[in-house]
């Protein structure tokens, strides 16, 4: 890094800390930066100050907000007999997006994976459990469809059907409104075994 | 299957090259150290995606390169397309069918089907449990796209099960007893697949390997048994599950005492037997060379019989060890079936066979350079 002032490595060495971005990404960045008005730049850095200051986790979800409770967790529309369990905030806003949701949800932060030293302890399940009252009458397990998601749903199920909650698992297999023929070849072997009558 | 041409760039000691192939025997030949090995090697990547001599990425970089690509023109079922991989440090690998990225190895490994012998083989009989187990794995993984999945999620359950297996008894808050639960729920899922895989194969795989056995000693009769650490009456999905439960239930102390999984695929043993007598206690070196022959021509027939085509076959230095008449059945039982490449530093008892016209082709490897002889 030599050939850079010692300012312009800097900015270049934290944006290469980014997910998915690689050394030249992040050069090309840093000089887009440079090469705008102070303004533009200035904007950015505000905007992840601010974001980082005001944003927090809900203290009964634990989804990232600004403000506690979080929106939806406060909007009385919502159906608080149902509550589903996901991974990460992006995925509370990929459930959303599909409309048909109207319960709650609850963000582990993480699934279980002994092998990176994360057990249940480190993922907010005690919040979960504290949430499960007579108001609740289902906890879908949303967690990814693989290894450690189905783990971490199996772990879920076990701890959580004792407390007399309905606990349902996300359906898996060929995505709707796609073609067989674009189907990945495991997904499709894996759901032809599991197929059931009509 | 045919791989008819194939470009490589900085692979091994090939700086660049550029060839096309006979549909049928491709001879290689040259000095030792010269390359043969590296070009048979580049095959095979293209379809596994890994060495066969166990090398990392990085050391198939040639010196001072800084990545590599093989690419290949395939033709499979009357259709050509191309297959291309390249690897540099920076990016891994990048995947790429007819200039289109593929974005999972699953898209594009098992796509040029292969079966290969090299010298490392020869401890396939002699050697520990894994290698037959790998010889297996290797096999389905490219016949059944389902299988190469499950055994990527199986092996992982049984990272994540060995690791808890290991932590102390209040590891995890306490958890450590419900945790363990649930991955023995996942692998019996998972692992039931790949066990009633394995057996389904054997089932065809150990008769076509007695055959080809039987020819090639002149009469000894070959047989396997699968022992499973897994115990069941019959070898329906549905009772391997059941006794994969059970066995996990009675072998969890010693588990737990050992620290790591015993129940399951991953410690399965396929024993085999001449006349009887196991091969790996008992067979001269011989007997064993002939059954790894024989069982990797009886890998070739299986994929024509699950696929419908035959695989391209890779013989590394491998002829050269068997005598003439095995020479000669190798030639005649490969013949019309599979496109074949041989590598070996004395390839001229070939010359005299009756080669037809098209055929067969010669190439000569000097310092990572190929030239076609005749």
């Amino acid at each position: 890094m030599l050939y850079y002032t010692p300012s312009v490595a800097r900015l270049i060495e934290e944006l290469a800390k980014l997910p998915g971005i690689g050394p030249r990404t992040a050069q090309r960045l840093a000089f887009h930066l440079l090469n705008q008005p102070k303004e533009r730049a200035m904007a950015l850095a505000q905007a992840i100050v601010d974001a980082r200051e005001k944003v927090g986790y809900c203290s009964i979800c634990c989804n990232l907000t600004d403000e506690d409770p979080c929106q939806i967790c406060s909007d009385i529309k919502r159906d608080r007999s149902i509550i589903c369990v996901v991974e990460e905030p992006k995925d509370v806003i990929a459930m959303e997006k599909t409309r048909e949701y109207r319960g709650l949800y609850h963000v582990l932060q993480g699934a279980i994976s002994p092998m990176d030293g994360v057990g249940p302890d480190d993922l907010k399940i005690r919040e979960l459990l504290q949430r499960i009252n007579e108001e609740v009458e289902e906890v879908v397990l949303a967690t990814n469809p693989n290894v450690n998601g189905e783990a971490t749903a199996l772990y879920l199920a076990k701890i959580l059907k004792p407390l007399g909650v309905k606990v349902t698992r996300l359906a898996h297999g060929i995505p709707v409104g796609g073609d067989i023929e674009f189907a990945d070849e495991a997904t499709l072997a894996r759901a032809f075994l599991g197929r059931r009558e009509i | 299957m045919l791989l008819k041409k194939i470009e490589l760039v900085n692979f091994r000691n090939y700086e660049q090259l550029s060839l096309s192939f006979a549909p049928g025997f491709n001879f290689i030949t040259g000095d030792n150290a010269q390359g043969k090995s590296n070009l048979l090697e580049s095959i095979v990547y293209l379809s596994t995606g890994k060495s066969y001599r166990g090398a990392h990425d990085v050391h198939l970089l040639r010196w001072q390169g800084d990545f590599f690509l093989i690419r290949g023109k395939i033709e499979s079922n009357g259709r050509d397309f191309l297959l291309e991989v390249s690897y540099s440090p920076e990016k891994g690998k990048v995947l790429k069918i007819n200039g289109v990225e593929k974005k999972k190895g699953r898209e594009v490994w098992g796509l040029l089907k292969t079966v290969w012998f090299s010298p490392e083989d020869l401890n396939l009989v002699k050697g520990s449990p894994e290698g037959r187990r790998e010889f297996l794995n290797q096999l389905l993984t490219q016949v059944s796209p389902l299988y190469a999945k499950s055994l990527q999620e199986y092996n992982k359950l049984v990272g994540q099960k060995n690791n808890l297996l290991k932590r102390k008894e209040d590891g995890f808050a306490g958890e450590k007893t419900s945790l363990l639960e649930v991955y023995n729920l996942q692998l019996v899922q998972i692992g039931s697949l790949i066990l009633k895989s394995r057996l389904d194969c054997l089932e065809k795989l150990i008769p076509l390997a007695r055959r080809f056995y039987r020819e090639l000693s002149g009469g000894e009769i070959l047989s396997a048994r699968y022992h499973s650490t897994v115990e069941f009456a019959t070898s329906s999905l549905e009772e391997i599950k059941r006794g994969f439960s059970k066995g996990l239930v009675e072998k969890k102390h010693e588990e737990e005492k050992k620290g790591y999984a015993l129940v399951g695929p991953h410690r399965d043993e396929l024993e085999i037997f001449v006349n009887g007598k196991s091969l790996r206690l008992f067979g001269s070196q011989g007997q064993q060379r002939t059954c790894v022959l024989a069982l990797k021509l009886a890998a070739m027939e299986y994929f024509q019989l699950t696929g419908g085509e035959f695989p391209v076959l890779v013989l590394d230095e491998v002829t050269s060890e068997l005598d003439e008449s095995r020479r000669e059945y190798l030639l005649r039982t490969i013949r019309g079936k599979s496109q074949v490449f041989v590598a070996g530093v004395d390839l001229s008892f070939l010359e005299s066979f009756p080669w037809e016209k098209g055929e067969v082709s010669f190439f000569t490897v000097e310092d990572g350079k190929v030239k076609e002889a005749r």
